[in-house]
């Protein structure tokens, strides 16, 4: 339950951030929500890093749609040196993912040292 | 203004150089294109393009009821012979620009008789008879074929012009072929030598797509022109002008003994058939490497390719299937020829069609980034609309901006 609750607001919260503010406010929306929810450490890692896997996959696969992954194809060649959109996709997922996991884990070794 | 102390880290043996730029002259050069905007007649075009200084360009005129010019217009130095050619002594003033051409002696032609006026940049003047020199090095087997062309054609349709732009006739080719294949010695040629022989006898000239004739034939070109020249530039310094690219033609079309095809490093004197013969046959391995990775199609060997600015090649589009050379009057080269094509009949609706390898947006992002670019290499054009008053409310108006004071 805490998981799921922690899944869901990471990714409410991260949404919402951004719409504001530049693209780290991810990692300040995990660390709070790891903060708020005490978890395990290991397990307020992978809810971050699950939930913006999903966010900024999902985020950046809708936006690439709409844009039939014109500029994914030429970007990917740029930078991961192959024709893939789906690979430039996770790659970005990726990055936010591990932003979000390690923000998440410090939000949790915070809350441990002081309890 | 001369600074000493400018070297550009450049300069050899404490030599420091200068050079008197025409841009830096103030001028009005967009006030043109408004005059021209407002121009209704011959009068009010020379009134306009008068401005244009710097760079010097060819401007085309033509109205419907008839008059056409052509004026090869800017504000050019009165030099003499050779002046500005080569490095002059900055210290004596006698060699500077003594002042400009007159405008009224800028060469142009105004109805000319032969009905019409033309430029594939060629040298706009006679040397015999203009009094002022415009430099030496201007593009000749374009020209050529334009003219040659359009004194044949008659009732010229907007399909005819469409066609001329995007002609793939390489004239050069047509003009130095027959010398080729009459001092070829065949006896001296391998067998893949005799192979790449047969298709350069059996080429048509023309740069098209797929024609592998045409490959064979630059690439011996190349050979060819250092076969000849590079003995005497064996011992010449390092960085030196080469021959420009029709002086080689023209020196075996006016004369057999053409005095620099004797190898100067040889006892014995070389003859057109020798140079001929020992470039082809060091032209045959890269024929043969060529065609072992399937690139001895013109356009596959040419790989025109239309650049991003920084050059990444994602955002770039490379191996275009388009034919032409640059002495072909679709003079497309690998990354430099005629972007800007147009057609304009002016019958009585205006009729124009335009095409450039391109865009309308510059977002690499956009499905507008590129999308001309397959039209402009397939020769085809776009109609455009040259609106008219009636047309205000025309469905394919998308948006509106209105002035006011």
């Amino acid at each position: 339950m805490k998981f799921f609750l922690s899944f869901i607001l990471t990714i409410l919260l991260s949404f919402a951030f951004c719409l504001f503010l530049p693209w780290w406010s991810i990692a300040v929306a995990s660390f709070i929500v790891a903060v708020l929810i005490p978890q395990k450490p290991l397990s307020s890692f992978l809810t971050a890093f699950g939930a913006l896997f999903l966010l900024w996959g999902g985020l950046s696969f809708w936006i690439s749609n709409n844009n039939d992954h014109i500029l994914a194809h030429k970007v990917s060649q740029l930078i991961i040196k192959m024709d893939s959109p789906i690979g430039l996709i996770l790659l970005t997922a990726l990055i936010g993912a591990l932003v979000a996991g390690f923000a998440a884990l410090a939000g949790c070794y915070l809350r441990k040292s002081k309890v | 203004m001369y600074d000493k102390s400018f070297s550009g880290e450049r300069n050899t043996n404490n030599k420091y150089y200068a050079v008197r730029w025409k841009a830096h002259d103030a001028s009005n050069e967009i006030k043109i294109f408004n005059m021209l905007n407002h121009a209704k007649n011959y009068a009010d075009y020379s009134a306009a393009v008068t401005f244009l200084q710097t760079p010097g360009q060819n401007c085309v005129f033509a109205t419907k009821s008839g008059d056409i010019t052509l004026r090869t217009q800017g504000d050019w130095p009165a030099k003499w012979k050779g002046q500005g050619d080569f490095i002059m002594p900055g210290f004596d003033t006698s060699y500077l620009w003594q002042g400009m051409v007159p405008q009224d002696e800028v060469p142009y032609q105004y109805n000319p008789e032969r009905g019409f006026v033309s430029s594939a940049n060629q040298k706009p003047v006679d040397d015999v008879t203009y009094p002022y020199y415009l430099g030496r090095n201007y593009p000749l087997y374009r020209g050529y074929t334009i003219n040659k062309r359009l004194n044949a054609m008659t009732g010229i349709t907007v399909q005819d012009m469409m066609a001329l732009q995007t002609d793939n006739f390489d004239a050069a080719a047509g003009m130095a072929k027959p010398f080729i294949l009459a001092n070829m010695n065949e006896q001296a040629l391998n067998a893949a030598g005799k192979k790449y022989f047969d298709m350069l006898k059996g080429w048509d000239c023309r740069n098209d797509i797929g024609s592998k004739g045409a490959t064979v034939f630059n690439l011996f070109w190349n050979k060819f022109e250092a076969q000849v020249y590079d003995d005497e530039y064996a011992s010449a310094p390092k960085i030196i002008l080469r021959p420009y690219f029709g002086t080689l033609i023209e020196g075996i079309l006016k004369d057999s003994a053409y005095k620099f095809l004797d190898d100067i490093a040889t006892p014995q004197k070389e003859t057109l058939a020798d140079n001929i013969t020992a470039a082809f046959n060091k032209s045959i391995a890269e024929m043969e490497k060529l065609e072992a990775v399937g690139k001895l199609e013109w356009e596959k060997y040419k790989g025109t390719r239309i650049n991003h600015l920084a050059k990444l090649e994602p955002l770039s589009r490379l191996d275009l299937p388009i034919g032409g050379g640059a002495q072909a009057i679709n003079a497309t080269k690998t990354v430099h020829g005629p972007s800007w094509r147009m057609v304009i009949s002016l019958s009585a609706t205006t009729e124009a069609y335009g095409v450039y390898p391109g865009g309308q947006s510059g977002n690499p992002g956009s499905k507008y980034y590129d999308s001309f670019v397959d039209q402009w290499a397939a020769g085809k054009y776009y109609p455009l609309w040259m609106m008219t008053r009636e047309e205000t409310g025309d469905k394919r108006v998308l948006a509106k901006m209105s002035f006011s004071k």
